[in-house]
């Protein structure tokens, strides 16, 4: 058969239509089985990591992670773990399962409480994570007893106090402060002391003998005592015995140096002039000043005892103040820390730091120097270690059904 | 010829050759195509993770800086520890002071800066460190060898007055250096190793940037920043 020029074309032989259809077998058969998981390798994961790190930067946008935090510095775990799952159910979509942690354990967020999540977890094909970093306070349980006797003192506990995590016992009634300063914790074996830190900001008042007994014993022997200014003034007097060390002693003071000097209503600051100790460490350093002011504020011109000098250290000391009518001259003492010079009780340690002023008054009734006063008794009174420690916050995503 | 009877197969004509080529084409094309897919979402998913690292250590020192936190190498050291657990990046903070110095790489033009990556710091002992500078620059098509001795600078603190030795410029390139705003020695390096062993003196001038260093172990994606806290 002969075509005519105008009827010419292609003939689609049998061997080509077997080939064409050997190739496109083989195509679509690559194309169904690789390219739905080539895909998914291509950009599910990636979708998948990108909805863990999103949702980490969404909560830090609006603050959520923040507000978590918190509620777990406060040990305010249940807040905290009510927040994470809302905040997440929001941010990803339903298909997509999460654990949110925070630490070491502190906390752990499922999409619900029912059980089996983490088997689910453990079992899951693929997981995406983001991490974050947060800084918490200690776990373990430091305990604090606080001489708190007006409002002053105790707005400043509270601001002390925050976020930290820490147990504090406040009071304002003598027997009861009295018997608590060396109470034993009997919940550890062998038994320790309950309180790390007896904390007295400003007491106005002359303890009796007894207390001030266990006070010493409990700075040369037990723990760390804070105390600012006004509390060795009304205590200065010690009715102990000659063979009994005083207050002042275990405080770092010399005695015939005590004074007061006259109200000032001029503004002052103190000066930081040893950055190696950890209160007045980074991101303070030499010669930083933290301002100090209030309608009816007073300084001491306490100065360390020359014979324990060498346990002793000036952390800073007071500018541009009045000359103390013959009783030291300037500059005085701003901070002053008596580190352990006699054995501590069961491997414990016997510290003593003294603030010479009001030390509640400026940080609460004046907006000058607020954050370095709460700073600075902060870290006096938590000698156990870092305040603080880095622990990741970490959020693992997978898809898969939610346990019922 | 004839063939017999089990001798007979599929006779692959010109035309179907012509039809099965273009189709292995197509399939090896697809899956270079996944391939490079794969990777570049790899490279996606690494680059996600130390950015967000990176952006997240400079958010915690801000955040110790605001809350009065201690600042210092011992802190940053825990900070860049806690990081490498946490995620298996490379992560390098610190140290906390940077003395300002930088090069001007006379041949190509670019200018770099301590606290970058293309300068190392090392400590040298006590007020002593090392800057070591990389005069090539990937940003311009050049290749780094990152032997950071081109140049290197041996920096010692006497009170408030900075002792600069210029130990080593290994390379061809020509270099300024400077402190600041300073030119402190010109036309440093070459063949001729122009300068090495000049000592100069200039007056400190301290920053606080804290230098940012994060990378995945294969060194496939990297970030750099510094963090100012006092101006």
């Amino acid at each position: 058969m002969s075509f005519r020029r105008d009827q010419r074309g292609f003939i689609f032989s049998l061997d080509a239509s077997l080939a064409l259809i050997i190739v496109l077998t083989i195509m679509i058969g690559i194309g169904r089985v690789g390219g739905n998981e080539a895909t998914y390798e291509q950009q599910g994961y990636l979708r998948l990591e990108r909805y863990a790190n999103d949702a980490l930067e969404t909560m830090q946008l609006t603050g959520a992670l923040d507000n978590i935090i918190n509620f777990v510095k406060q040990d305010n775990i249940d807040s905290a773990e009510n927040l994470a799952r809302a905040q997440l159910d929001k941010i990803l979509p339903p298909n997509i399962q999460f654990k949110f942690i925070i630490g070491d354990n502190r906390l752990t967020v499922y999409p619900s409480t029912a059980t089996g999540w983490n088997s689910k977890f453990e079992n899951a094909n693929e997981l995406a994570t983001a991490t974050r970093m947060s800084i918490l306070p200690p776990k373990e349980n430091f305990r604090v007893l606080a001489w708190l006797d007006d409002n002053t003192d105790r707005a400043f506990m509270d601001e002390i106090a925050r976020d930290t995590g820490w147990q504090v016992t406040r009071t304002s009634d003598e027997t009861f402060f009295r018997n608590e300063i060396l109470r034993w914790d009997t919940a550890v074996w062998p038994n320790q002391r309950y309180y790390k830190t007896i904390f007295i900001p400003d007491a106005q008042r002359n303890f009796d003998s007894t207390t001030e007994s266990n006070l010493v014993n409990f700075a040369r022997h037990i723990g760390r005592l804070v105390v600012g200014g006004d509390t060795l003034w009304y205590n200065r007097q010690s009715n102990g015995t000659l063979s009994t060390p005083l207050l002042y002693e275990v405080l770092g003071v010399d005695y015939r140096y005590i004074g007061r000097p006259p109200l000032d209503s001029r503004n002052t600051g103190l000066h930081v002039i040893n950055d190696n100790n950890s209160i007045t460490t980074s991101p303070y350093y030499i010669c930083y000043r933290a301002d100090y002011a209030g309608e009816n504020y007073y300084m001491y011109v306490y100065r360390p005892q020359l014979s324990v000098g060498s346990v002793t250290t000036v952390l800073a000391q007071w500018d541009n103040v009045p000359t103390a009518r013959g009783v030291d001259t300037p500059p005085w003492r701003g901070i002053i820390f008596r580190d352990q010079y006699v054995a501590g009780e069961l491997g414990r340690k016997g510290t003593g730091v003294l603030f010479n002023m009001r030390l509640a008054q400026s940080a609460i009734s004046s907006e000058e120097g607020t954050e370095d006063w709460i700073t600075f008794a902060r870290r006096a009174i938590y000698w156990d270690g870092n305040l603080w420690k880095f622990e990741p916050v970490t959020l693992y995503v997978w898809r898969g059904e939610s346990v019922s | 010829m004839r063939l017999l009877r089990d001798k007979r197969g599929f006779v692959l004509s010109g035309l179907a050759l012509l039809l099965v080529l273009p189709a292995m084409l197509l399939v090896a094309s697809y899956f270079k195509v996944v391939e490079t897919g794969g990777e570049a979402t790899a490279f996606q998913i690494i680059a996600d993770k130390v950015t967000y690292v990176g952006k997240d250590i400079e958010r915690v020192i801000r955040y110790m800086s605001n809350n009065y936190l201690p600042i210092n190498n011992t802190t940053l050291r825990e900070l860049a520890e806690n990081y490498r657990v946490a995620t298996g990046l490379l992560v390098d903070v610190g140290p906390v002071i940077i003395y300002p110095f930088w090069i001007h790489v006379i041949n190509t033009g670019v200018n770099h800066y301590a606290g970058t990556q293309y300068c190392k710091i090392t400590e040298a002992g006590t007020g002593k460190w090392r800057y070591n500078f990389e005069d090539l620059d990937v940003g311009i098509g050049e290749n780094p060898d990152y032997d950071y001795n081109e140049p290197r600078l041996l920096v010692e603190k006497l009170g408030g007055v900075l002792r600069i030795t210029i130990e080593e410029y290994d390379g061809g390139y020509h270099s300024d250096i400077y402190y600041s705003s300073q030119l402190i020695k010109g036309f440093v390096g070459g063949s001729e190793r122009n300068h090495v062993g000049d000592i100069i003196l200039v007056n400190e001038n301290l920053t606080s940037g804290i230098p940012i260093y994060v990378r995945d172990p294969n060194g496939t994606t990297q970030y750099f920043s510094t963090v100012e806290l006092i101006a």
